[in-house]
C-alpha cells in the first residue's frame, strides 16, 4: 500500500494527525499500525462469530426462511449505523470509538452512560460469544466420540467450557502475547476461505444444479412479527463494526480506513448471513433447523459435503466463536480505559502493567464478569442484552452526528461525509431505538437496569466530571 | 565527502531499560543525533493509554540523555513514539528525519576496534564515509571483513583492496585500516565471529531492508551475538514500507 501524500515524510508537527502517527499535545507520538485489512479483519472477526456459527437454528425456529430477511434487516440497520459512525470517527480518529464521540458530541452524562453500557455490552457479547464456543467444543467431543462425562449432560458442559476459555482468553489478554493480529488475519481468511466453498455448494444445490431443486417452505410462516423480533435477536451478528471505532486511533491513513473497514465488514458479513440463512432453510424445513440448536449450520454442512463438510465448520465455528470472543474482550477494555481517562472510572482501572504491557485491571474486569456470565449459558438473553446495550449506543451516535452538524465545532472537520444526510442518521437511530422494541421484555428489562445503574453511577461517583475538549487541534 | 556530517538515529527502548553506553555518545558527538525514545505496547493497549502512563517517564529519560550527548558537544534531537510495530516506527522516523544511519544498541564498555563488513562495492562510498565521519574524533582501529566461499577469495581480495583505497580517499586513516577476507559455508557465523573481538560494528543496509537487518533473523543474530553497538548504513533510496 503506498503511503499518502508527500507531506507524510517530513516530520509531524504538535498536535497534528498524519496517515502514520498522532502527535500529542506533550509532543510524544503514537504510531498508526493497523491498516485495511487490520480493520476489516477487527470488524468481520468480530461479527462473523454469531450470525453463522450460533443463530440460524434459532433464527429459523423463530421466523422461518424469512429468518433470511431479519437478517437483511440487520444488515441495512448496521449500515445506516456504520455510515453516521464513520464519519464521526474520520473527524475523531480517537480511542473509544462510539463512547467518545458521545461524550464530546453530548456532554458527561451521555458520555458515561454509553461509557459503562458500552463496557458491559461487549462482556455480555464476550458471554454470548463463549456460549458459542462450548457448544461447539461440545459438538466437536460428540463428532469424535468422547462419551459425555457421567453426571453431567452437554447442557452442563457447554457453559463449563466456554468458563475455562473466556479465563484462558482473558490470561493470553493480560500476558500481551504478540502477533495476536496476525494469528486474528489468518484465522478470518481461513473462515472466509471454508464459508465460501461451504456456502458455494450449498447455493448451487440450492437452486438445483446438483439435482432436484429444494421445495420451497412457506417463506413467512410466522408473519411478519417473528421476522421482526428475530432481527433483533440475531442483532447480535452486527456488533463489530463499531469495535473498528475503538481502535480509531491506531489506525493507518483513518480518512480512508475506518470508513472502508466498517461499511465493508458490515456488507461482508451481512450478505454472508443472508446466504447462509437461504442455504439452510433449502437444506431443512425450519422446525428441524430449530431442532438443531446453536450448532445447527453443523448438519447444515453435514447434508451438502458429508461429514468432511461437518468437521470443517466445526472447526470453523470453534475459530469464529474465539475470535469474536477475543475481538471484543480488546474492545471492551479499550472502552474502560476510555471512560476512565475521562475520570468517569477511578482511572487506576486502566493502569498500563509495564512487565506484560497490558491493563490486567481493566482486562479482568472484563474476563471476570464474562465468565459469570457465560455461567448462566442463556444464549439469547445474552445476546439481546448485548444488542440492547450496543443499539443505545448507535442510536446516541446517530442523534450525535446530527447535534454536531448543527452546531458545526470549528473541530469538527470529518474527511468522510455521510451521504443523504440528514435521512440516513434519522432512519439510523429510529430503527437502533426501534430493534430494542421488538427484543424479550426479560432483556429490556435487564438492558434498561444496567442503564439506570449507569446512570446512577454518574450522580454517585462522576457529577462533577467535565470532559476535556476534543484535542485533534490543540 | 570525507566532512560531510552524518546523522544517526538511536532508537532506544528506554522504559525497558535500554541504555547509551558512555563511548557511544563520545563516539556519536560529532554527528547529528536524533534519539528515538520507543516502547512496544501489545495490541491489548491502546497507544493513547500507554502515553498517558508513561509520556512524562520517557520524556525525562530522552532529556537526560540529551544533556549528556550536549556535554560531549554533540548536537541532539529526540521523538518518543508510542507503538505496536518496531519496525513501522524506525522505518518512519528514519525516513522523516532523512537520517543516514540507524544505531543498535548493545553494550560498549570501551570502542576501540571496528569491523566493517563489506558485502559487495555497491555501498562502500557511503561505508567509507561514514567510518571517517567517526574516525575523526577518536583513533579507532578499523578492520574491513570480507566473507565468501573458496572460490571468491581472490574476488574478495580485489573487492577489499578497492574498499580500503575509498576508506583512505574518504579519510581514514591508512596506518589504522586492516583487511580481512575469510572463508567460510555460513557467513553470518563468520561474521559473529569476528564481530566478537571488536567494540563495534558499521555495516551496510543491503538486499535486506533495514528492517531485515535490525529485526530479521540473520541481523539479529549478529547484534546479538557481537554483543557490540551496530551502525546500520541506510541505502541512498529511501523506499516506504508496505507493511500492513
Amino acid at each position: 500500500m503506498a503511503d499518502g501524500p508527500a507531506a507524510d515524510s517530513e516530520a509531524p508537527s504538535l498536535g497534528e494527525t498524519t496517515n502514520s502517527t498522532t502527535v500529542t499535545a506533550e509532543g510524544s507520538e503514537l504510531e498508526r499500525t493497523i491498516g485495511l485489512t487490520g480493520g476489516l479483519t477487527i470488524g468481520i472477526g468480530t461479527m462473523i462469530g454469531a450470525g453463522i456459527f450460533v443463530f440460524p437454528g434459532l433464527a429459523a425456529g423463530n421466523a422461518g426462511p424469512a429468518a433470511s430477511a431479519s437478517f437483511g434487516i440487520g444488515a441495512v440497520v448496521a449500515l445506516l449505523v456504520a455510515l453516521p459512525t464513520s464519519e464521526l470517527a474520520t473527524a475523531m480518529p480517537k480511542s473509544g470509538g462510539g463512547y467518545y464521540f458521545i461524550s464530546r458530541g453530548m456532554g458527561a452524562a451521555f458520555g458515561a452512560i454509553v461509557g459503562i453500557s458500552l463496557w458491559l455490552g461487549l462482556v455480555f457479547a464476550t458471554a454470548f460469544y463463549l456460549v458459542g464456543f462450548g457448544e461447539y467444543a461440545v459438538a466437536v467431543l460428540i463428532e469424535i466420540g468422547v462419551p459425555a462425562p457421567a453426571g453431567a449432560g452437554p447442557i452442563g458442559i457447554v457453559p463449563v467450557l466456554g468458563v475455562i476459555f473466556g479465563l484462558l482468553l482473558t490470561g493470553i489478554s493480560v500476558a500481551g502475547t504478540e502477533n495476536t493480529t496476525k494469528l486474528q488475519n489468518a484465522i478470518v481468511s481461513l473462515l472466509l476461505g471454508i464459508l465460501a466453498v461451504f456456502l458455494g455448494f450449498g447455493v448451487l444445490d440450492a437452486l438445483g444444479v446438483f439435482g432436484t431443486e429444494s421445495t420451497p417452505e412457506t417463506y413467512a410462516p410466522f408473519g411478519i412479527g417473528p421476522v421482526l423480533s428475530t432481527a433483533a435477536l440475531v442483532f447480535t451478528s452486527y456488533l463489530g463494526f463499531a469495535q473498528v471505532a475503538t481502535v480509531a486511533g491506531e489506525m493507518k491513513e483513518p480518512g480512508r480506513n475506518l470508513p472502508l473497514a466498517m461499511v465493508g465488514s458490515v456488507v461482508v458479513v451481512g450478505a454472508l448471513y443472508v446466504i447462509t440463512i437461504f442455504v439452510a432453510t433449502s437444506a431443512f424445513p425450519s422446525a428441524t433447523l430449530d431442532g438443531f440448536g446453536e450448532t445447527a449450520i453443523v448438519e447444515v454442512a453435514r447434508s451438502y459435503l458429508g461429514r468432511p463438510g461437518a468437521i470443517a465448520i466445526l472447526i470453523a465455528g470453534l475459530l469464529a466463536t474465539v475470535s469474536s470472543a477475543n475481538a471484543s474482550i480488546l474492545s471492551a477494555s479499550r472502552a474502560l480505559y476510555a471512560t476512565s481517562r475521562d475520570a468517569f472510572v477511578p482511572q487506576s482501572v486502566s493502569r498500563v502493567n509495564l512487565k506484560y504491557g497490558t491493563p490486567h485491571l481493566a482486562l479482568a474486569l472484563v474476563g471476570g464478569p464474562t465468565v459469570v456470565l457465560v455461567g448462566t449459558g442463556q444464549t439469547e438473553l445474552l445476546a439481546e442484552v448485548a444488542s440492547f446495550l450496543h443499539l443505545l449506543m448507535y442510536g446516541l451516535i446517530c442523534i450525535t452526528l446530527i447535534v454536531l452538524r448543527r452546531r458545526s465545532p470549528a473541530w469538527y472537520q470529518p474527511s468522510f461525509t455521510v451521504p443523504g444526510y440528514p435521512i440516513v442518521p434519522i432512519v439510523g437511530g429510529i430503527a437502533s431505538f426501534a430493534m430494542i422494541a421488538f427484543m424479550q421484555p426479560l432483556s429490556q428489562i435487564i438492558g434498561a437496569f444496567v442503564i439506570v445503574s449507569a446512570g446512577g453511577w454518574y450522580l454517585f461517583y462522576a457529577r462533577d466530571v467535565t470532559i476535556d475538549a476534543v484535542v485533534n487541534n490543540e | 565527502m570525507s566532512n560531510t556530517r552524518v546523522n544517526v538515529l538511536v532508537p532506544i527502548d528506554v522504559l525497558s531499560g535500554e541504555t547509551i553506553p558512555e563511548p557511544v555518545i563520545e563516539l556519536l558527538s560529532g554527528m547529528d543525533v536524533t534519539l528515538l525514545g520507543y516502547h512496544v505496547f501489545p495490541e491489548q493497549t491502546a497507544t493513547e493509554q500507554a502515553h498517558d502512563q508513561f509520556h512524562e517517564k520517557v520524556a525525562a529519560e530522552l532529556a537526560a540523555y540529551e544533556a549528556r550527548f550536549e556535554s560531549h558537544g554533540g548536537t541532539v534531537q529526540s521523538r518518543s513514539v508510542f507503538t505496536h510495530d518496531k519496525a513501522d516506527t524506525i522505518e518512519r522516523v528514519a525516513v522523516e528525519e532523512r537520517t543516514g544511519t540507524v544505531l543498535l544498541l548493545n553494550p560498549a564498555p570501551k570502542i576501540e576496534r571496528v569491523l566493517v563488513p563489506i558485502r559487495g562495492a555497491v555501498n562502500v562510498d557511503r561505508l567509507a564515509g561514514v567510518t571517517a565521519a567517526l574516525a575523526a574524533t577518536a583513533g579507532l582501529e578499523i578492520r574491513l571483513f570480507h566473507v565468501t566461499d573458496e572460490d571468491g577469495v581472490e574476488a574478495g581480495e580485489t573487492l577489499l583492496a578497492d574498499a580500503r583505497q575509498s576508506f583512505v580517499d574518504a579519510g581514514v586513516n591508512e596506518e589504522r585500516l586492516t583487511t580481512e577476507v575469510a572463508v567460510a559455508e555460513q557467513p553470518i557465523e563468520a561474521l559473529k565471529s569476528a564481530a566478537d573481538t571488536t567494540d563495534f560494528v558499521i555495516m551496510g543496509e543491503h538486499e535486506p531492508s533495514i528492517l531485515d537487518i535490525i529485526l530479521g533473523e540473520a541481523s539479529t543474530k549478529v547484534a546479538d551475538s557481537s554483543l557490540s553497538p551496530v551502525l546500520v548504513v541506510r541505502t541512498g533510496k529511501h523506499k516506504n514500507t508496505e507493511s500492513e
